[in-house]
């Protein structure tokens, strides 16, 4: 690497950067969005949830392969099937250890307690929603309260039935459709207190509910995270493959190639611009959203990790495209197809195929760096975005090296 | 006679299956200034291409300077400056700008810069954005970007295509200036008549081959038609061929008793001549 080469390709990017007005808008308007969310949502409030909603729900069992699992495994309304998933609990969990979900989760765990003085089995049924959106886990406490009444009911019926009692006649089967969620829950109480009168015995069930660590999505730092999502993906995934391109086709890129710089010497000058100028944008807006993010190595390593990913898919692009037109087009592409194949995974709970694409790892870890709430899973989100953007990076040199400035 | 410059030794280059330049050989030297000629799809742009490593011959080796165009590339690149047909320049900046930018590159000292404008003639519009340069500027920016580093060898892809006559004067001097100095140029055109006013040698080239290759004054004293059109007062119209004994004291006879109106010698046609040599119509 030559400096003399790598300060003039870096001047020249520069310059190009400084006459593209439309570029500049564009970065100016991320810019006054995010100080516009700043003054109006402060980062330091707790109460910056603009809109809320539990898009899963964890049925969390330490008892998984029971009776009482496989009943509401069955009876899954086909509206939350691709909401709710099923999940064992470890057996050896404290009692009161919590278990962290993902923001924009809530879970039902269904722990064993010690049985009760009678003998009777015990049973703890514990809400956990997201930190001030207590009523997002309402539709679905809703069916599980109504499904654990129709379990406990039949068993109830089928333990009368065994005394020689007409069970079905002792407890009829209230109107328990009905999505009132005190309801639901008010009628499994009284139905253990039914078959008590009758002599007959149910497990008990202790019901407890508590905000879970981490779960409530932060609306504010949601947007933030978007931002500088974009600020990254719009410099590395849009504007370089956009003037490459454009460099390509107009001969540029060739006038640059056979002057005295080597391929690697203009794809450098590119890795270090593009990202640079990236976290530079991405940076301003983190730190208009919360100045105190830039203090946290957590947040430099997310962001360094994105920005290297971003600037390979973006050479990628720009090397497989051919014309400027192409480019963003394929840049565009790229980025609807990614998102659909997330959602399309999410919504069908296919697991490994977004472990995969760096724009699943990296919102959470950005997340997790504005709001300062680094669980031990982002280290390994963080580790899934670096070991892709490396290989996004090599993907992109060799490309490049191939058949990018031709 | 000096070690080639440029050496090409039964050069092959294919553009897919189409043989676009088929065992070409051919060698330049120092101080010459050199024209492929040609008409569209002969091969000297593949040539050109071929010299500067941008396209690999299937066969046969392309050398620079001793150097194997396709193995050393790198170290040929500083040796030579090369104008395309098609300008490619950063229409966003100024002219000087551009050759800014081109002096980072080759490391020149800035200075030099505005002295290539000046040769060019476009000292006064160095500080105007390229967008709003003439054809004409935009080519002969991008002469001044390829003498920017002084080097000895120059590769032009019809360097005068869409210039005035006055540009094409400028750039013609530069190029005589340019092999009067130890310089080699090798230039690809149409235009015989510039050929001949420029050019030490000429190769013609058709459907990739090597037809005719020599000085314009040889080409022209091999297919120059040796005959003199004659006007006789009298209205009546002669052809006469010098090369006949018979021809020629008949032209003598008319001289002497003064009843000729006008004569003029058959001039050099090049495309009569593309013609003979090749068997195709130069389109």
């Amino acid at each position: 690497m030559r400096w003399h080469i790598l300060k003039a390709l870096l001047l020249k990017e520069a310059l190009r950067h400084a006459t593209n007005r439309g570029g500049l808008l564009l970065a100016g308007l991320l810019v006054t969005a995010s100080l516009v969310m700043a003054a109006l949502n402060p980062a330091g409030e707790k109460t910056t949830q603009l809109i809320g909603g539990i898009h899963h729900c964890f049925v969390h069992a330490e008892d998984f392969d029971g009776p009482f699992v496989k009943h509401l495994e069955k009876s899954l309304p086909p509206e939350l099937r691709r909401h709710i998933f099923f999940k064992k609990l470890e057996a050896n969990l404290a009692p009161d250890q919590a278990v962290l979900y993902p923001p924009g989760t809530g879970a039902i765990q269904i722990r064993k307690a010690a049985d009760g003085p009678d003998g009777a089995p015990r049973y703890i049924v514990w809400i956990w929603h997201p930190a001030g959106d207590r009523s997002g886990m309402e539709i679905y406490e809703s069916w599980f309260w109504r499904e654990a009444y129709r379990f406990f009911h039949q068993q109830a019926i089928d333990g009368l039935n065994a005394k020689g009692l007409d069970g079905a006649r002792l407890l009829p089967m209230p109107d328990i459709n009905r999505d009132e969620l005190w309801d639901n829950r008010l009628i499994e109480k009284q139905l253990r207190e039914q078959v008590k009168a009758l002599g007959g015995s149910l497990p008990e069930v202790e019901w407890r509910e508590s905000p879970s660590p981490g779960s409530a999505l932060d609306m504010t730092a949601a947007i933030a995270t978007a931002l500088v999502m974009f600020a990254l993906f719009f410099t590395c995934v849009y504007l370089m493959p956009s003037l490459t391109c454009e460099e390509r086709e107009r001969g540029l890129l060739l006038a640059q190639v056979l002057s005295p710089a080597r391929v690697r010497e203009i794809l450098a000058s590119k890795f270090l611009f593009y990202p640079t100028f990236g976290i530079f944008l991405a940076t301003l807006l983190a730190g208009i959203h919360n100045p105190s993010v830039l203090l946290r190595p957590f947040f430099w390593l997310a962001l360094v990790s994105l920005a290297v990913g971003s600037l390979g898919i973006g050479m990628s692009i720009a090397s497989l495209a051919r014309t400027q037109r192409s480019a963003s087009l394929a840049a565009l592409c790229y980025m609807l197809v990614v998102a659909m194949v997330l959602v399309i995974c999410q919504q069908n709970n296919i697991v490994w195929i977004p472990y995969l694409a760096i724009e699943f790892h990296a919102p959470q870890v950005l997340h997790a760096a504005l709001t300062n709430q680094i669980r031990d899973y982002h280290w390994f989100n963080l580790a899934g975005c670096a070991v892709l953007a490396i290989v996004w990076v090599f993907a992109a040199a060799y490309l490049f090296r191939k058949r990018g400035w031709q | 006679m000096s070690e080639p410059v440029i050496r090409l030794k039964d050069m092959r280059a294919y553009y897919g299956k189409f043989l676009a330049v088929d065992r070409l050989n051919l060698e330049l030297h120092r101080g010459e200034l050199f024209g492929l000629l040609g008409p569209n799809g002969a091969g000297k742009s593949t040539t050109v291409k071929v010299l500067i490593g941008q396209h690999h011959p299937e066969s046969g080796s392309a050398s620079v300077c001793g150097y194997e165009v396709a193995r050393d590339w790198q170290r040929i690149k500083p040796f030579f400056g090369y104008v395309p047909d098609r300008e490619n320049h950063f229409d966003e900046f100024t002219g000087r700008r551009n050759l800014e930018i081109f002096a980072g590159l080759y490391n020149v000292p800035r200075p030099r810069v505005m002295e290539c404008l000046e040769i060019v003639e476009l000292a006064d519009a160095a500080d105007v954005p390229v967008r709003g340069y003439s054809m004409g500027m935009r080519k002969k920016l991008l002469l001044a970007r390829a003498i920017l580093h002084k080097p000895p060898i120059m590769y032009l892809d019809e360097p005068t295509a869409n210039l005035d006559i006055h540009s094409s004067a400028i750039v013609h001097r530069l190029l005589r200036q340019h092999v009067k100095e130890g310089g080699t140029v090798l230039l690809t055109t149409h235009n015989m008549q510039e050929v001949e006013e420029i050019c030490d040698r000429v190769a013609i080239m058709c459907k990739g081959k090597l037809v005719a290759l020599d000085t314009p004054l040889s080409l022209r004293q091999q297919h120059t038609e040796r005959k003199i059109d004659v006007i006789l007062k009298s209205n009546e119209r002669l052809v006469l061929d010098l090369d006949d004994a018979g021809n020629r004291h008949k032209l003598a006879d008319h001289l002497r008793v003064g009843d000729v109106a006008s004569m003029h010698t058959r001039e050099f046609d090049f495309h009569s001549t593309f013609l003979k040599l090749t068997g195709t119509q130069f389109d």
